[in-house]
């Protein structure tokens, strides 16, 4: 396939490969086989009566069902709501002007751009009591009681949620923009003499050709969903919340840290490994079949 | 017609944009408020603007302001420049070369991305303890400068690349290694593409500079801690600090908007 004179010397390859490879292993390999090694073994000054005790432990905790929940909650609830908002958005920035289009864009990712601790400080005076924005825009004014955003177990999860959506939409409708303007104008100026409206063009040629696209802003989505820990931590603290409505996994496992349960942290880490790769692989497979 | 579907759209979006803003605008009004104006979020701008807030972050009274910034933004650029050079090199092996397990290698590099680096911490953190790298910045550099989205990003730049380029350079007689370094120059906007995604996705990092770090040593970290210790400082140095730690994301992300879109719509869409 590929040509001789690319395939010539290998000591060029071993200085290319080798930085990679090298940061591959220490932070990355060995750190995964010491969790597995970690999640089998007991913690220090602790007697084990069989191997897989750590998950057995595990599977045993009604709190650990609750995380999981929550996560899958959380997780599927901010895809679902942000992909189909994002492309809404794309929609309406496709029959504005350019340099329109490029503004609102921008402004719509400046929330994306926030560390978690200062999204953190601004979501505390969004939801917090009754003084919170949430409350003295759309909740008071329609004569409806406050809703306790923060403390309330049936809301926690909701606001999490928003805070998900604010923070993430912008990046989803900047990608899909890109991508929209990577169709070809051709199809595009074929459908309309064809008598398509913008909107007919929009649904059936632009959305199913950025198919991989909008596949792989789900993945992206999934993943940091799924692994959100700041998020949580810094809007409710290490508790998950009243009655643990907000706790969800990379809490779950780090309320272990407390009591120095490590290797305790590690199992949840490794047993939910497995989830984690099925479901994004078969996400990504989805994509590679081009 | 068309002026009224133009009118409509105004109508949805300008809502739309407000919402997304009014948290950010209402954080640069607080730094100038008093604590009281600060439990009020509706309102936006203070009744009288107090500056001293920011000479009071910047005197390191309440914390140590320079120096938290200062490592947070060293960490962030030298994770975010070994990972761009790092990505970059194992792209080049992985589009231009043959070599035994390079397909074992790409799967481990693209399992990188589904696993992600929060869930690894705990094993994570053994590791860089047993090599007393804690409370050390490289315990937070090191790892982040693995990135398996920087691999795949630079895969798909390089197949777009005319392999005749590689040729040329071979004939010139340069080895792999200066025949990489020299695409570099042509890839250049997709690289600063790269470092700028890298580096926001780095400065927002929460969980890895908690667990292997001092908590005075990064920013988010401090701040955090500052959050939860109600000490009697006025709130509106926290609101200052927010505004400062948010800062170079937003410069970062204003001077290269346009290279970033271009880039992405290129090539990788």
């Amino acid at each position: 396939m590929k040509d001789s004179i690319l395939l010539e010397s290998k000591s060029g390859l071993r200085w290319l490969l080798l930085p990679f490879t090298v940061f591959l292993f220490a932070f990355w390999i060995y750190p995964l086989f010491q969790g597995i090694f970690m999640s089998l073994s007991p913690e220090s000054g602790r007697q084990q009566s069989n191997l897989f005790a750590n998950y057995q432990r595990l599977l045993d905790d009604k709190l650990f069902y609750k995380a999981l929940i929550n996560t899958a909650k959380y997780s599927v609830l901010s895809i679902l709501i942000i992909l189909p908002f994002s492309l809404g958005l794309v929609y309406l920035f496709s029959l504005l002007g350019k340099r329109l289009r490029y503004f609102s864009s921008f402004i719509l990712l400046l929330p994306g751009l926030l560390p978690p601790i200062v999204l953190a400080i601004l979501f505390m005076n969004v939801f917090h009591g009754r003084e919170g924005l949430l409350n003295q825009i759309f909740i008071l004014p329609f004569g409806e009681p406050a809703v306790n955003w923060m403390s309330h177990p049936d809301y926690i999860l909701p606001s999490m949620i928003i805070q998900s959506v604010w923070r993430w939409t912008g990046f989803i409708t900047l990608f899909l923009l890109c991508g929209l303007e990577a169709v070809p104008k051709s199809i595009k100026e074929a459908a309309s003499l064809e008598g398509a409206n913008s909107f007919q063009i929009f649904r059936s040629i632009e959305v199913p050709a950025m198919k991989h696209l909008i596949i792989f802003c789900a993945a992206f989505l999934f993943i940091d969903t799924f692994s959100l820990f700041a998020g949580s931590f810094t809007l409710l603290g290490p508790s998950g919340g009243t009655a643990n409505a907000g706790l969800i996994l990379v809490n779950y496992a780090y309320r272990f840290t407390r009591f120095q349960e490590f290797n305790m942290a590690a199992t949840v880490c490794i047993a939910t490994l497995p989830v984690l790769m099925l479901l994004t692989g078969l996400l990504c497979l989805k994509r590679g079949k081009r | 017609m068309k002026s009224l579907k133009q009118g409509l759209i105004f109508v949805v979006l300008t809502p739309l944009l407000c919402i997304f803003t009014y948290p950010l605008i209402w954080l640069f009004g607080a730094c100038f408020k008093t604590n009281r104006e600060i439990y009020q979020p509706n309102i936006l701008f203070p009744e009288k603007w107090d500056s001293s807030h920011f000479s009071t972050l910047f005197q390191g009274e309440v914390i140590d302001f320079w120096s938290l910034w200062g490592n947070s933004l060293l960490t962030t650029l030298s994770q975010s420049v070994v990972a761009v050079l790092l990505s970059s090199m194992a792209a080049y092996a992985f589009v231009f070369k043959d070599f035994r397990y390079k397909r074992l290698l790409f799967i481990i590099a693209v399992a990188l991305i589904l696993i992600p680096k929060q869930i690894m911490i705990f094993p994570l953190r053994e590791q860089i303890f047993s090599m007393n790298l804690n409370d050390n910045l490289l315990a937070v550099i090191l790892p982040g400068a693995l990135s398996g989205i920087g691999v795949l990003f630079f895969i798909q730049i390089y197949r777009h690349l005319p392999e005749e380029f590689i040729h040329m350079a071979k004939i010139e007689g340069a080895g792999d290694f200066r025949a990489y370094l020299s695409t570099l120059p042509l890839i250049i906007s997709p690289i600063f593409c790269c470092f700028m995604i890298h580096f926001i996705m780095a400065w927002q990092q929460h969980l890895m500079p908690l667990m292997l770090l001092d908590q005075n040593q990064l920013l988010p970290v401090a701040m955090s801690s500052l959050l939860t210790s109600s000490l009697g400082y006025p709130l509106a140095v926290l609101m200052c600090s927010a505004v400062m730690c948010i800062l170079p994301s937003i410069i970062l992300f204003l001077v290269s908007f346009k290279n970033f879109r271009s880039a992405l719509s290129e090539h990788v869409c």
